[in-house]
């Protein structure tokens, strides 16, 4: 009950602090939009531009919870964070809240592009679209709770920039996003384990169900695969933080 | 008198350096119990542990009776702690940052609304509680967290370093409020400090040096442990002029920071000696009441730095 209670409110005020911050909502989109225009139109034609518009969603996704993570790194050293870690409230909840406020607030960010779907083609249909809100919602989290676990062992800002930078880029672009398929077996493979493949699979499986996607991972898989992983990462924070208390 | 923390040879390390080396002591209910000490004296690693922040090895720290490392969250629902730094969420409202401080220790609804009309009300803040607290001066927002940390009605009371930066005025009146305070609720109050006009105000005082406690008191009972008046010379040779000072009046002499200190019941009658004796070498001389400082100076032969923002 005080579990639910607490992230609950943690949830809350991190969806409060972004709506009071106006300029936040349009840094991520606007990369993310950058990005689909210049390289969709440098690297292919209109065919082109609606591969690559499932990626431009889940790279808006990407971008706000590197920013959202990144606040937890200020958080903790004084701030808001501090009061909550005296507070009678398991970790777990604590880690919980804060993922939930962010991956929320990265899905939205990630639904701001579909403005343009209509642009590539896309088509609407209550179950595959329903699928692809679940792929972009979870692989947010996993975004969100890989990004917590990092904050929470790295002490200076500019420092977690650089490494979130370079684990999630490589991982957004060998995930079908910028080419579907790829001749090294080592690269294929990497593909076949990196969570982001599941997440813009499952957002081009809910744009275009009516197309031949040939072996892109169906929704059903996506949506588990995503599920394992927010739960690992989910874990792998919650450990970390209830390690932190340890210490002495 | 019932105890509500209970401290025994509490010990904490980073790495090779030791924070506290051993320090033992105990709070009554009722008591406003004052850490004084230069930074790096052990004052704020204390607060850390008591708060919660840091672990304790077991038995080391009991608070309501319960061991600190075995009943955290026990005693965490009953405590409510001040952060030298802020720990408000600026960009929300008074109101709302009260309301997240009050679903994280499970009040929710009326009377959560309750308690919070109440404590804003108690703190002179209803008038503001709609506004965003990066709006509020520091004064102000001292209360807002004073106000967040009564919140869940705690027995205890931990406060660190809480009117660093605050002006004259605004920390007399952080004080006016912990007293009162303690006085209508019969709370227990713990805080650190480095200003000695607010370890003034403590009933007891535990000053800390180099992760040692180096004194235990009423800050009346520790000023008149030194005896009476301190007598303060600045002298063209304190080295020499301490040395012969203490052949010729057969008194003892401390220096401390290029002055020569002479600590003496009746200190007022070695002023006309001195002068006679050493008509040359005395710069210039203060006759006073021996203060904190001089209490820190006497137990550790250093003066006490005293950071002004």
């Amino acid at each position: 009950m005080n579990f639910w209670m607490a992230v609950y409110t943690l949830w809350q005020r991190e969806l409060v602090r972004f709506y009071r911050v106006p300029s936040r909502w349009f840094g991520a989109v606007g990369t993310a939009l950058l990005f689909w225009a210049v390289l969709g139109t440098g690297l292919g034609g209109a065919a082109y531009r609606a591969y690559f518009f499932p990626g431009t969603i889940v790279m808006s996704m990407m971008f706000t919870c590197i920013f959202s993570t990144a606040s937890i790194i200020e958080d903790r050293q004084a701030g808001f964070l501090q009061s909550v870690m005296v507070a009678p409230v398991a970790r777990a909840a604590i880690v919980m809240g804060k993922i939930l406020g962010g991956a929320t607030l990265a899905t939205l960010q990630g639904l701001l592009i579909l403005v343009f779907a209509g642009t590539v083609g896309a088509v609407f249909q209550w179950g595959p679209c329903l699928g692809m809100l679940g792929s972009l919602f979870l692989i947010s989290f996993v975004v969100t709770a890989m990004g917590f676990w990092l904050a929470w062992k790295i002490e200076s800002t500019p420092g977690f920039h650089a490494i979130m930078n370079m684990v999630l880029l490589p991982m957004w672009m060998a995930s079908g996003a910028i080419f579907a398929a790829s001749p090294s077996p080592w690269l294929r493979f990497f593909m076949t384990i990196n969570p982001f493949t599941y997440g813009v699979a499952g957002v081009r499986r809910g744009l275009f169900p009516t197309a031949d996607l040939g072996q892109v991972p169906s929704l059903s898989l996506c949506l588990t695969v995503l599920a394992g992983a927010s739960l690992f990462f989910y874990a792998l924070s919650s450990w970390v933080v209830e390690k932190s208390d340890e210490r002495r | 008198m019932e105890n509500i923390v209970e401290v025994d040879n509490l010990t904490y390390r980073y790495g090779d350096k030791v924070a506290l080396a051993g320090i033992s002591f105990s709070v009554a209910r009722g008591e406003i119990f004052g850490f004084l000490g230069p930074n790096g004296g052990g004052k704020t690693t204390t607060f850390k542990i008591l708060s919660t922040l840091f672990s304790s090895g077991p038995g080391q720290v009991r608070i309501f009776g319960k061991d600190l490392v075995r009943e955290r969250i026990a005693i965490r629902r009953k405590m409510g702690i001040v952060f030298q730094l802020p720990a408000l969420d600026k960009k929300l409202k008074v109101r709302e940052n009260l309301a997240h401080q009050g679903h994280l220790y499970g009040i929710a609804g009326r009377d959560l609304k309750r308690r919070i009309d109440r404590d804003l009300e108690r703190l002179g803040l209803a008038d503001r509680a709609d506004d965003r607290v990066e709006t509020l001066s520091g004064g102000l927002q001292r209360r807002v967290e004073l106000a967040k940390a009564l919140l869940n009605d705690p027995e205890l009371m931990i406060l660190d370093e809480p009117s660093t930066g605050l002006d004259p005025a605004a920390r007399r009146e952080f004080w006016n409020n912990l007293e009162s305070l303690r006085r209508d609720q019969g709370m227990t109050v713990l805080v650190t400090t480095h200003y000695l006009e607010e370890a003034d105000r403590c009933d007891r005082l535990l000053i800390l040096d180099e992760g040692r406690a180096v004194a235990l008191g009423h800050p009346e009972q520790l000023k008149s442990e030194i005896g009476g008046e301190v007598l303060r010379i600045r002298a063209k040779d304190p080295d020499g002029f301490s040395n012969r000072v203490t052949e010729k009046l057969k008194v003892k002499t401390l220096k401390v920071g290029g002055l020569v200190q002479i600590e003496e019941p009746k200190a007022h009658n070695l002023v006309a000696p001195l002068l006679e004796a050493f008509p040359e070498e005395v710069l210039s001389l203060t006759l006073g009441l021996p203060t904190l400082e001089d209490v820190f100076i006497h137990k550790t032969g250093r003066r006490f730095l005293e950071e002004r923002e």
